[in-house]
C-alpha cells in the first residue's frame, strides 16, 4: 500500500475519508473500522464518504463492507472512486480522454510560436496566440484565448466529441481526432470567436 | 555597466549586418565604447559593410584557438572614436566555435566596452547558438514579408527557450507606399503576430545599398531618412525617450522631410 494515511474532512458529502490506493478489501475494512472506533460517538449516525483509488476491489465486497459498517457502528458509508486521471497529471498516450466535461486541464500562458509544440493529455487552454507553424495538441478540448493561426489538434487520442475554440480562428489546419480540415484558400479574416467541432460522427 | 546585444532574424538578407553596423556606429558617435562582433564565420560581411575589410589580421577563430589575444584581433575604426570590430574567420565554418567560447569572449569584452553588438548569422543552427550564448538582449530584425515574419517568430521562440527574454523588434525595409496600397504587410499586422515590443521601423532606402557598398554606415548621413530612423532607434535602445518616426503619412516627400527636420531640430 502506497499510503496508509487516512485523511478526514467535512464537506457537503458529510464526513469524507480520503485514502489512497486500495487493492485489498480487508485492508480497507480495517482502516475504516480503525478510524470509526477511535471516535465512535463522533461518527454515530453520520454520513461517511470514503474516497479511494480502486485497484481491483469488486463492487460486491464493497457492498458487504457497507452493510457491515452500518450494522455494527450505525454509520452509513458511501464509496467514491477517485479516477486515475484526477490523481495523475495526464492520461496515458493511447487512452481516449473522457474528461471533456470535467477533467485535467493545462493552462499555457504565452504565445505558441513557429516551431513550438504544446502537447497535453487532457484539456488545453492557451492564454495567448498560436502563431503560424506553432502546434497545440490535446487529448481533450482546446481553448485558445487569442488568435489561432497555427495547427490545433484536439482529441488526438481519438475523441471525436472534443472541440477547438478560439477568439479568432485563422488556423492553418484544424484536427479533431483523425479528422483533418484546412482553412479555405480565400483569405477571410476571422472577426469573432468560433468553435470547431465534428458535425457528423 | 555593459550590455551584450545580439542582432538576429532567422531569415537571411533582412538587414542584420546593416543594422549592427549602423547601431554600432551611432552608439560610438554618442560616446559609448562599442564592440561589433561578427559571428557569421565563413560568410563574413560586417567588415565589408564597415569598410574595414583590408585591415583584418586576426579574427574570432584565432582568438578562440589562442593564436592571438583578443585585443590584437579587435580592429579600431579610425573614423569613429571608441568603435571596434571583431571580425569572423572566412576560411572556417560555424563549428570552429562553441557557445562556451563565445560566452568567454563576450565576458572579456564586457570589461572594456559599454556595448557589445553581436551580428548573428541566418539560420537556427550552431552559428545562431554561438551568437546568442553570451547575450543579455536581442534585437530581432524582420522585413514586412510573410516568410521573414514567420522566421522571426521562430527565432523569438528559440530566444525565449534559451532564456534571452529581453527582446525587441526592428522592422526593416518597409515601403509605406506599398503598405498604403495594401500590397505589403503593415506594422500592425506584424506586431499582431509577433507580439513583442517594437524598437523601430526602418524605411526602404536606396542609399543603404550605396552606403553598404562604400563601407560607410548610413547613420552618418544627416539627410537620409533611413539614417534618421537608425539614429532614432539607437536612441531608444539606450533608453532615451524618442518617438518612433512616423512614416505612415499621407504627405509627399517634402512634407516628410519637413517633419523629419522637426524631429532632428528638437533633439
Amino acid at each position: 500500500m502506497l499510503n496508509d494515511y487516512v485523511k478526514i474532512h467535512g464537506s457537503k458529502d458529510g464526513l469524507v475519508i480520503i485514502t489512497s490506493d486500495v487493492s485489498d478489501i480487508d485492508a480497507l475494512k480495517e482502516k475504516i473500522i480503525n478510524r470509526i472506533e477511535r471516535s465512535l460517538t463522533f461518527f454515530k449516525g453520520a454520513q461517511l464518504t470514503v474516497k479511494f483509488r480502486n485497484l481491483g476491489v469488486d463492487e460486491k465486497s464493497l457492498d458487504e463492507l457497507k452493510e457491515f459498517v452500518l450494522e455494527n457502528y450505525g454509520v452509513n458509508v458511501r464509496f467514491k472512486k477517485i479516477q486515475e486521471r484526477h490523481l495523475k497529471n495526464v492520461t496515458s498516450e493511447n487512452d481516449i480522454f473522457d474528461g471533456l466535461e470535467e477533467g485535467m486541464t493545462k493552462f499555457y500562458k504565452g504565445t505558441v510560436r513557429s516551431g513550438q509544440i504544446v502537447k497535453y493529455y487532457g484539456n488545453l487552454v492557451v492564454l495567448g496566440d498560436v502563431n503560424p507553424g506553432g502546434i497545440v495538441q490535446a487529448s481533450g478540448n482546446i481553448i485558445i484565448m487569442g488568435t489561432l493561426r497555427g495547427i490545433a489538434h484536439a482529441g488526438m487520442s481519438g475523441n471525436l466529441d472534443s472541440i477547438i475554440a478560439a477568439s479568432k480562428i485563422n488556423a492553418m489546419q484544424l484536427r479533431i481526432s483523425n479528422i483533418i480540415s484546412r482553412s479555405p484558400d480565400n483569405d477571410i479574416e476571422a472577426l469573432y470567436p468560433e468553435i470547431a467541432l465534428v458535425k457528423k460522427k | 555597466m555593459s550590455e551584450v546585444i545580439v542582432i538576429t532574424s532567422g531569415k537571411g538578407g533582412v538587414g542584420k549586418t546593416t543594422t549592427t553596423a549602423n547601431i554600432g556606429t551611432y552608439l560610438s558617435m554618442k560616446g559609448f565604447k562599442t564592440a561589433l562582433v561578427d559571428t557569421d564565420i565563413g560568410l563574413r560581411n560586417l567588415d565589408v559593410v564597415m569598410g574595414l575589410e583590408n585591415r583584418i589580421v586576426y579574427d574570432l577563430v584565432d582568438v578562440v584557438e589562442g593564436q592571438c589575444r583578443l585585443k590584437q584581433a579587435l580592429i579600431k575604426d579610425k573614423r569613429f572614436d571608441g568603435l571596434y570590430l571583431l571580425p569572423a574567420a572566412q576560411t572556417r565554418d560555424k563549428t570552429a566555435v562553441n557557445p562556451e567560447q563565445m560566452r568567454a569572449i563576450t565576458e572579456e569584452l564586457r570589461q572594456d566596452f559599454d556595448y557589445i553588438l553581436i551580428d548573428c548569422p541566418a539560420g537556427i543552427e550552431q552559428g545562431f547558438k554561438n551568437a546568442i550564448a553570451g547575450a543579455d538582449r536581442a534585437l530581432v530584425v524582420t522585413t514586412p514579408e510573410v516568410s521573414a515574419v514567420r522566421d522571426a517568430d521562430r527565432i523569438i521562440g528559440l530566444l525565449e527557450a534559451s532564456d534571452v527574454r529581453d527582446h525587441m523588434l526592428i522592422i526593416n525595409r518597409i515601403k509605406m507606399d506599398m503598405v498604403k496600397r495594401g500590397d505589403m504587410m503593415n506594422i500592425d499586422d506584424i506586431m499582431d503576430i509577433l507580439a513583442i515590443d517594437l524598437l523601430g521601423v526602418i524605411p526602404d532606402d536606396e542609399n543603404i545599398v550605396i552606403s553598404t557598398n562604400k563601407g560607410e554606415p548610413i547613420v552618418v548621413d544627416e539627410k537620409s531618412l533611413a539614417g534618421q530612423a537608425y539614429r532614432n532607434l539607437t536612441q531608444r535602445l539606450i533608453g532615451e525617450d524618442v518617438p518612433i518616426i512616423n512614416l505612415d503619412t499621407n504627405y509627399g516627400l517634402i512634407d516628410r522631410l519637413k517633419s523629419l527636420f522637426k524631429i532632428s531640430s528638437s533633439r
